[in-house]
């Protein structure tokens, strides 16, 4: 008796404890601070990390990448591929996947969105508006201004409820895996007509919706719905309790805006909130040493580099260049400034991507072949150049400039230049400078991809005449550009790493800039906070994660 | 006095004009433009080009100017191009929190200054005296955000007695209606919060109302010394009359005077005093909004928020020198 | 000889030597004024001797020193301990005196200098050109110095050049006004017309009597805008808008700026840079202040 009755209690008991887990797991809140509040949450209208971070967890693309990686995989599409024409892209579309609206996700709401980018006009053309769609479509049905050009996009049409079959005017390698950005995500189109979310205005020359869809409705697939934005405090969601996929632990995620970087760390000590983006270098040993906080990479996806502006003599001339490169010492600021957390690029690319070149001539630190190829040059030692740097910024691929470039300037004065450094805000003469041009020889500066493409990162950088590397679009550079051209238009995966491969490993020989590091970003969480994925693109999905002990 | 008053108020119109043509040009003069500030690496030639178009660069000068006036005189002061918000709603938000803090270095300094002056003045040559003219020396020789710095440093990240940033707790989801949180949490009775709201004004307060401070201590003493020799207080002391008494009726009442007028006049030195104080404490009001707006050469926000600033600095002392002369009729008739 | 002309002979004499030599007296019985020269001088032969009194190069950056994360504090070999960037602390504090009384010396004279102008103009043409220019000069003094500086050099752009004249500017109002009030006193002063009078030449008047009158204000301005720039250019450097290259050129403002951060770790990284500012500032004020009660009128002859 008493066996069968303890036994009975056990099971009882245990399950309680597993209803209670459950029950508690049900209720649980994610709390987790960004930098700032988002501009708004229509992810088609906005650039910026957090307002991207908020789309996230509401908003869900054709294709996504996997957690934690650069891997390309279904999300609201199940299968693409492409015809032979090499622009006809078709999509299948996941079934039984619905809008928090209740309305139906299906080919007609993919077409509908589409649409709406390719058809905007008047203030929604503006680069404070469309900003993502214009750098990855080129343009609009009826372009306004002289900057924009061709449109990628032609149509889109169903073929049946679960088929959209989308038409380009061009073939394009990046453009499926451009669709993870959350400007391309598939929103309700019958929230976006009955809150308005195409009208808006430009007002003193920035852009802002007028609609009430952009503040008070954004309206996805995702495992996360809007609840409510207080601005400056605090944006809401709620679990999407019909959501298609596996049922969130999380009830509940909270994202406040905290600016100053103590504060956010001070906020995690106290266990005021359960995780934090964007950790100082400074305060990263404050919490590795810290048993109830943890530090999470995010997997390198930037790259630091060197720009050489060709423009500026003597840069135009290779051996120079050469001599620079084997004049920066790269390990060396890596190993110093980098608290461990990045690795020695050699490459205007970050491995996970594909296309990236384990190959690529490598330049090692030697200040004696420096000052030989200088010589070799027909110049006379030191070499006096200017080395732009910024101030009053830190970058996830540069946390602390003034040090990576005390660093380059000893090491390039062992090696026979004589270098004038000059510093200046990051913003708004440090950027405008080295972007138009007309900073140093050398000058400071990285990128952080957008999506996981080789076209974002080497594309961006050298497919155009650059001013940033003084470019022209002649000779070797041109070799390098119309490779680049081809590589965008190549819609067959492997042809296109093997074209980015080869690519690269030209631009290491040409030496437009001196990559030097991919640094791992940092998040911090509470120890007990589990399954959490960063995203080497910067903002991640919050579903999956569970709390621990509670 | 009614004439006095409308003469004043009518001296504001052409001196808005000139506010308004000064700022229009200042902001046009910031080299650099808002596109390389928002977009940072993404930024392009091609794109600034067309920033500048936007923003209306590229028309005459007075047709610029045109528009701004009729903008600006429909309280539309435009949306700001870092965060996308309406100026004024920023401003709503912004102009409170260095009210608040303004007013309470301001409440700081005079209730240190005051008495300190006014004991110094009542022990002249003593020990006390120099010791307070000493304190007030070192007031104004401190660079306010050097004393920001050293306060925050003892008594937030040594001593943690203080928060060392912001206005209010990171987690607070308290309301507020009027973005005056003192007032916010007195009204709806929430003290946990006011404590919260007060313990955050305390170290910007003190740093803030340093300079203030000095001067108030010594004006006061100086005041008080000079009404101290005067003949009606001496008659006083003669007739009999307690010392307290004295004090409060004849002397103080007098020093009052060209005391008040100073505290007046502090407002310029607040509002310089509140960039560098805001920037060090993370204080989110105008002081660190500006600065903000400079480094991103956010036209919109610099254009609406100095000119609403120079506004306010305007009214108050044109309400200084309303009520001065109301307290001295001889100011009127000149 | 008259009564008068003995006594105008007797005025003749003393005059000169008589006011500067009481304010001299007085000055050095201040003990205010005393710390003040001190802490000055300190200041000023820091600045002129920086090659020969800092230990080290200023802008040399020792990576090594800080390859451990930030940073070392006094030692031996630095006696103010290392910067961010391995720099040695002591040695940019001296040169930073350089840069400091550099500005603070450029910008007082073109404050002085333009101020004179305007006021002197002012002072003789009168009339219209009086009321605008003293009415611009209202304005400019509305503005408070730190904001009025900060305009100015964010429309020129960041650079050694640019802070002077900006600081500079701030300082011509109060100039103006002062020289202004000078001229036109000496126009009406009583004490000129009694001179005269008692048959003193034009030149004695002129210097026994006109100009120590009107100078001792402005060595007193001098002197506390001297401070004021200081503090000013120190402001300008902590915001990040003030030197182009505050890295190169060692600015003890501009030393503050990053350091919020690392107040925990280093916090001297911040103290000594801010206590350099208050001496020298308290000195020029600790000055400013002596001058001005030993050259009082008022308190001549007690």
């Amino acid at each position: 008796m008493r066996g069968k009755r303890g036994f009975a209690a056990l099971v009882a008991a245990s399950s309680l404890i597993v209803l209670g887990a459950a029950g508690a797991a049900s209720n649980v809140t994610f709390i987790y601070a960004g930098a700032s509040d988002p501009t708004y949450l229509d992810p088609a209208l906005v650039s910026d990390g957090e307002s991207f971070r908020i789309a996230r967890q509401i908003f869900e693309s054709l294709v996504a990448l996997k957690p934690g990686t650069t891997t390309l995989v279904p999300e609201l599409a199940t299968k693409w591929r492409v015809g032979r024409d090499g622009k006809t892209w078709t999509f299948n579309l996941r079934r039984g996947v619905k809008f928090h609206d209740g309305t139906p996700f299906n080919s007609a709401a993919v077409c509908a969105n589409f649409n709406r980018w390719y058809n905007w006009t008047g203030p929604f053309q503006d680069a404070s508006a469309s900003f993502y769609y214009r750098q990855l479509f080129g343009g609009f049905k009826k372009n306004e201004s002289t900057g924009l050009g061709p449109p990628l996009y032609k149509s889109c049409r169903s073929a049946g409820r679960y088929v959209a079959i989308v038409r380009l005017n061009r073939r394009s390698g990046p453009f499926v895996p451009s669709l993870v950005l959350p400007a391309f995500a598939i929103q309700s189109p019958t929230a976006m007509r009955r809150y308005e979310a195409n009208k808006g205005e430009l007002v003193s020359g920035t852009f802002r919706p007028t609609g009430t869809y952009a503040f008070q409705h954004p309206t996805g697939t995702g495992p996360y719905k809007f609840g409510s934005w207080t601005i400056g405090q605090r944006v809401v969601l709620d679990r999407n309790n019909s959501y298609w996929g596996k049922r969130s632990p999380l009830a509940r995620i909270i994202v406040r805006p905290i600016s100053n970087n103590t504060a956010r760390l001070q906020a995690l000590q106290t266990g005021e909130i359960n995780g934090y983006d964007l950790v100082a270098p400074q305060d990263m040993p404050t919490i590795r040493q810290n048993r109830k906080l943890k530090l999470i990479n995010r997997p390198p996806f930037n790259v630091a580099y060197v720009t050489i502006n060709r423009s500026k003599a003597p840069m135009n001339n290779i051996l120079v260049r050469r001599a620079v490169a084997h004049g920066l010492d790269r390990a060396g600021v890596v190993r110093s400034f980098y608290a461990g957390r990045a690795v020695v690029a050699h490459q205007f690319m970050p491995p996970a991507v594909a296309g990236y070149e384990p190959k690529v001539k490598k330049y090692a630190f030697n200040p004696e072949e420096s000052k030989r190829l200088l010589r070799q040059a027909g110049l006379t030692l030191p070499v006096k150049i200017d080395f732009y740097w910024p101030t009053n910024v830190s970058r996830p691929y540069m946390p602390s400039p003034n040090l990576n470039f005390a660093a380059f300037k000893a090491s390039l004065e062992r090696s026979g230049f004589e270098v004038r450094g000059v510093s200046e805000p990051w913003r708004p003469d440090y950027v405008k400078h080295v972007n138009e041009g007309s900073g140093g020889h050398l000058n400071l500066i990285g990128w952080t991809g957008d999506y996981a493409d080789a076209d974002n990162f080497v594309g961006t950088f050298f497919q155009s005449a650059n001013p940033q590397f003084g470019l022209t679009r002649q000779g070797a550079h041109g070799v390098i550009a119309k490779l680049l051209d081809r590589a965008e238009a190549e819609v067959n995966q492997a042809k296109r790493i093997t074209l980015y491969k080869r690519i690269n490993r030209l631009i290491a020989e040409f030496i437009p800039g001196v990559p030097y590091a991919h640094s791992t970003p940092g998040v911090a969480v509470e120890s007990r906070v589990r399954n959490y994925k960063a995203s080497p693109v910067g903002t991640e999905r919050f579903y999956g994660i569970t709390i621990g002990g509670q | 006095m009614l004439r006095f008053v409308v003469r004043r108020l009518l001296l504001l119109v052409p001196i808005l004009v000139g506010l308004s043509l000064l700022v229009f040009f200042w902001v046009r003069a910031l080299p650099g433009s808002p596109a390389d500030s928002i977009l940072g690496e993404r930024s392009t030639p091609a794109l600034v080009q067309e920033y500048e178009e936007r923003f209306g660069l590229d028309e005459p000068v007075y047709v610029q100017y045109w528009k701004y006036v009729q903008t600006t005189v429909k309280l539309d002061f435009g949306v700001s191009s870092a965060t996308h918000r309406y100026v004024t709603d920023e401003i709503k938000e912004r102009f409170p929190a260095t009210v608040e803090l303004a007013l309470a270095a301001m409440l700081f300094s005079i209730l240190f200054g005051i008495p300190l002056g006014f004991f110094a003045a009542k022990r002249h040559g003593g020990l006390f005296d120099h010791g307070s003219l000493f304190v007030s020396l070192i007031g104004v020789s401190i660079p306010v955000f050097f004393l920001a710095i050293l306060l925050k440093y003892v008594f937030a990240v040594r001593l943690g007695w203080l928060p060392s940033v912001g206005r209010i707790d990171v987690t607070s989801e308290v309301e507020h209606p009027t973005n005056f949180y003192v007032v916010d949490a007195i009204i709806t009775r929430d003290w946990a919060t006011l404590k919260d709201v007060l313990r955050h004004l305390v170290l910007p307060a003190i740093a803030l109302g340093s300079i203030p401070l000095a001067i108030i201590t010594r004006i006061t003493r100086a005041a008080v010394l000079d009404v101290q020799n005067e003949d009606y207080v001496r008659t006083a002391r003669a007739k009999g009359l307690p010392p307290q008494t004295v004090d409060r009726r004849h002397v103080l009442r007098n020093a009052l005077l060209p005391i008040s007028t100073i505290i007046g006049l502090q407002t310029g030195l607040l509002l310089s005093g509140a960039i560098l104080t805001e920037t060090v404490f993370a204080f989110p009001g105008m002081g660190s909004w500006l600065r903000e707006a400079i480094f991103n050469r956010d036209y919109a926000v610099l254009q609406g928020g100095i000119l609403f600033l120079a506004l306010v600095f305007v009214l108050v002392n044109l309400v200084v020198d309303i009520s001065y002369a109301i307290i001295n009729p001889r100011i009127r008739y000149s | 000889m008259s009564v008068a002309e003995l006594e105008a002979v007797e005025v003749q004499r003393e005059a000169p030597s008589g006011l500067w030599r009481d304010a001299f007296y007085r000055l050095i019985r201040n003990p205010g004024a005393i710390v003040g020269f001190i802490f000055v001088l300190v200041f000023v032969i820091a600045a002129i001797f920086a090659p020969l009194i800092a230990t080290h190069d200023p802008v040399e950056q020792n990576l090594l020193l800080i390859a451990n994360g930030c940073c070392p504090g006094p030692s031996a070999d630095h006696w103010f301990g290392v910067d961010l960037l391995g720099r040695d602390l002591f040695s940019r504090i001296v040169y930073g005196a350089r840069v400091s009384l550099l500005i603070g010396v450029v910008s007082v004279a073109i404050g002085f200098s333009i101020g004179l102008v305007l006021g002197a103009i002012a002072g003789y043409v009168g009339g219209i050109v009086d009321s605008v220019i003293m009415r611009l000069m209202d304005v400019m003094l509305a503005i408070p110095g730190l904001l009025l500086a900060i305009g100015i050099v964010a429309a020129l752009g960041p650079g050694l050049k640019e802070v002077m004249i900006a600081v500079g500017l701030a300082n011509v109002p109060i100039f103006a006004r002062l020289l202004r009030g000078s001229i036109l006193a000496q126009r009406e002063a009583d004490f000129v017309l009694a001179a005269r009078a008692v048959g003193i030449r034009r030149p004695t008047i002129l210097f026994a009597h006109i100009l120590p009158n009107s100078i001792s204000p402005v060595i007193v301005q001098g002197t506390l805008a001297m401070a004021t720039a200081i503090i000013d250019v120190a402001g300008l450097g902590f915001l990040g808008i003030g030197l182009q290259d505050p890295d190169e050129t060692p600015e003890w403002g501009s030393m503050l700026t990053e350091v919020n951060e690392y107040l925990q770790t280093a916090p001297f990284l911040a103290l000594i840079p801010g206590t350099a500012i208050v001496i020298s500032v308290l000195g020029f004020n600790l000055i400013g202040d002596g001058l001005r009660e030993a050259l009082d009128p008022k308190l001549r002859g007690r």
